[in-house]
């Protein structure tokens, strides 16, 4: 247990996203991981008007890659990333695979950071893919419950919704506590749920548009009570690509690279049960008063790695207030529970006030801080890999103002078998200058965050 | 369509697996062989330096805190009382798990708890037996039980399977 300040680190120079790609994500796809991996990568290399002229060139910038997968147990193909990037034609430049669980694409992408900030490398390709359509669902269930702690907790289940939902009861129980009524509660979960399926209507890439009312989230199968189908993240294939860079490399390949100025990473224990208590972390924008009655914080009911990467991402990018400072956010609702308890330790409301966030409408587009508005884990996918990728892709479309050009063409949707829909709206948020974007694995085992800027 | 076939474009196939693995319990297998012995043991820190000293159920045996060893300590044994901390009901559990609790005669849905036990700072996860679903709540109070039984020809599982709770 280490505590009290955390280490705010500083990049030794500039770093930048300068392109992204992505296949569209399904149940259960044609292509294998080095396909799809190969497809994101003509997106994000041919489709984002670099200012390279074809594949040949751009290749010669490029000296490293970073691989994300998160479990070799779905693809039954160890050393992924040799496939990947042989099959890309990177040999002989090296690579790293990385693994961590859920937050496996954020941590690639923290691995570029690195990679860059250090002038080890110009130009790094970070690749991300789940291959989760090998085995039944029942099955996969039991093998991503292998990222629980095999001892002592694995067999009580096999199943992450269980662990999850073991945080949603005492968050519950908390919250009834403090006087919020069990309706309101679960309204603010279902309403999660509702939002990130109905964004997911206006993304091409996106594995579950729906619009489902409040009703049926909240009558749907249940799973481990009070959690149903629909608070779960889905299960996907595909794959996401990104281009990371030092300045210099960025101007020459973009006219619109897109600054990383945050980069936090933190842990908790692998067990939730093992969590003991410590004073809350305070975020730039919060005072010790605010917290004074709290004794048992993380508990069962936050994050303190979220806390922790939010704390040094935050205090990097010089954020005062996430909700004030930032236009938008993709955070990491593998269930609508987590999506409450994460918006509190992201700051995004004080703690106890997580469903306000998505009440007050604060959550949704022409709010303050519109949230997962690619659907994010529920409405989008969760190709473990992939995720943390393609979070950081879709906030630095936004800050790009590409979005339009990659979710309203007719041409995409086409692309993937779909037809764009007749009440499809535009969600690229106007002017939007700041993202945030947050990666998590186990019930919060590792998880990063990283904030984008417009320079 | 041939056997092992599932779909021909892509062409995809069946490849079926049966594999045992040799699980090693390391240091802390004592916690395994005493729950056989209806006996739950925790560790704790005794370095006088420790900036941290905790029990830890589960048991780890070096401390996260000085690296150094851990001494046991005995924290439970049939009928120990402790409080639910958190619970969840599993109905749709991941593969293998109903095969897995059919060994210590239990079935869907299945009520699995974070426990608070008198001596340990860390919490454990098990299941609570002999409840209704609906009856569960959040500081109720349990008493540990173990699989184990000869007398009646339970075995045990030596997985934490062998120790659950009931209501108090
Ligand atoms: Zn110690």
């Amino acid at each position: 247990m280490l505590i009290e300040k955390p280490h705010v680190g500083k990049l030794a120079r500039p770093v930048y996203f300068v392109a992204g790609g992505m296949t569209d994500f399904r149940k259960r796809h044609e292509m294998k991981a080095e396909e799809l991996i190969l497809q994101a990568t003509r997106m994000a290399v041919l489709e984002n008007h670099l200012k390279v002229d074809g594949v040949a060139k751009f290749k010669k910038r490029v000296s490293f890659g970073v691989y994300g997968q998160f479990a070799d147990h779905f693809s039954d193909q160890l050393l992924f990333a040799a496939k990947a990037h042989d099959y890309l034609g990177w040999e002989p430049i090296g690579n790293i695979e990385i693994k961590t669980g859920g937050a496996t694409g954020g941590s690639a992408i923290v691995a570029a950071v690195m990679a860059v900030a250090s002038g080890l490398h110009d130009v790094v390709f970070v690749a991300g893919c789940e291959i989760m359509d090998e085995v039944s669902t029942r099955q996969g269930n039991n093998y991503i419950a292998h990222a629980a702690c095999k001892d002592f907790e694995w067999r009580h289940s096999r199943s992450y919704t269980n662990y999850y939902n073991l945080m949603a009861t005492d968050y519950m129980k908390l919250q009834k506590d403090r006087g919020f009524s069990k309706e309101l509660l679960r309204t603010a979960l279902s309403r999660v749920s509702v939002k990130n399926h109905h964004y997911a209507k206006f993304n091409p890439f996106a594995q579950a548009p729906a619009d489902y009312s409040e009703e049926e989230v909240a009558n749907s199968m249940p799973v481990t009570e009070p959690l149903r189908i629909l608070d779960c993240c889905l299960m996907s294939v595909g794959a996401a690509v990104c281009i990371i860079a030092s300045e210099e490399a960025a101007y020459q390949l973009t006219e619109t690279p897109i600054l990383i100025d945050g980069v936090g990473a933190g842990s908790d224990t692998l067990r939730t049960g093992d969590r003991l208590p410590r004073p809350v972390l305070l975020l730039p924008h919060e005072n010790e008063e605010m917290y004074k009655n709290f004794t048992n914080w993380p508990g069962f009911t936050s994050f303190l790695a979220t806390r922790y990467a939010a704390y040094v991402a935050y205090h990097m990018a010089g954020i005062q207030n996430p909700l004030e400072d930032f236009d938008l956010a993709e955070t990491h609702d593998a269930f609508t529970i987590s999506a409450l308890q994460s918006y509190e330790d992201l700051g995004f409301r004080q703690y106890g006030m997580g469903h306000d966030f998505i009440l007050s409408g604060d959550a949704c587009f022409g709010g303050k801080l519109p949230e997962n508005l690619s659907g994010g884990l529920i409405g989008c996918m969760h190709s473990v890999g992939a995720t943390g990728i393609m979070q950081v892709i879709e906030i630095g479309w936004q800050l790009q103002n590409k979005w339009n050009h990659f979710h309203a063409d007719p041409a995409i949707w086409a692309r993937f078998g779909k037809e764009k829909p007749a009440d499809f709206r535009s969600l690229q948020v106007p002017n939007a200058k700041r993202g945030v974007a947050v990666s998590h694995a186990g019930t919060g085992s590792h998880v990063t965050v990283h904030t984008l800027r417009r320079p | 369509m041939k056997k092992g076939v599932i779909t021909t474009n892509p062409l995809r196939i069946r490849i079926p697996r049966t594999v045992e693995h040799v699980h090693n319990y390391g240091k802390i297998s004592r916690y395994f062989r005493e729950l056989a012995q209806h006996r739950v043991l925790a560790t704790s820190c005794v370095n006088p330096k420790c900036l941290r000293p905790k029990t830890y159920l589960p048991p780890r045996a070096d401390c996260p805190e000085c690296w150094e060893p851990m001494e046991w300590k005995l924290v439970g044994s049939d009928g120990t009382k402790g409080k639910i901390a958190t619970f969840s009901v599993v109905h749709y559990p991941g593969a293998g798990y109903e095969e897995d609790i059919k060994r210590v005669g239990s079935k869907l849905p299945s009520i699995i708890v974070y426990v608070e036990f008198p001596g340990a700072d860390t919490k454990i996860m098990s299941r609570l037996e002999n409840c209704d679903p609906k009856n569960v709540f959040i500081g109720m109070e349990v008493e540990a039980r173990f699989w184990k039984n000869t007398a009646i020809r339970q075995r045990a599982t030596h997985t934490c399977l062998d120790l659950y709770f009931v209501p108090a």
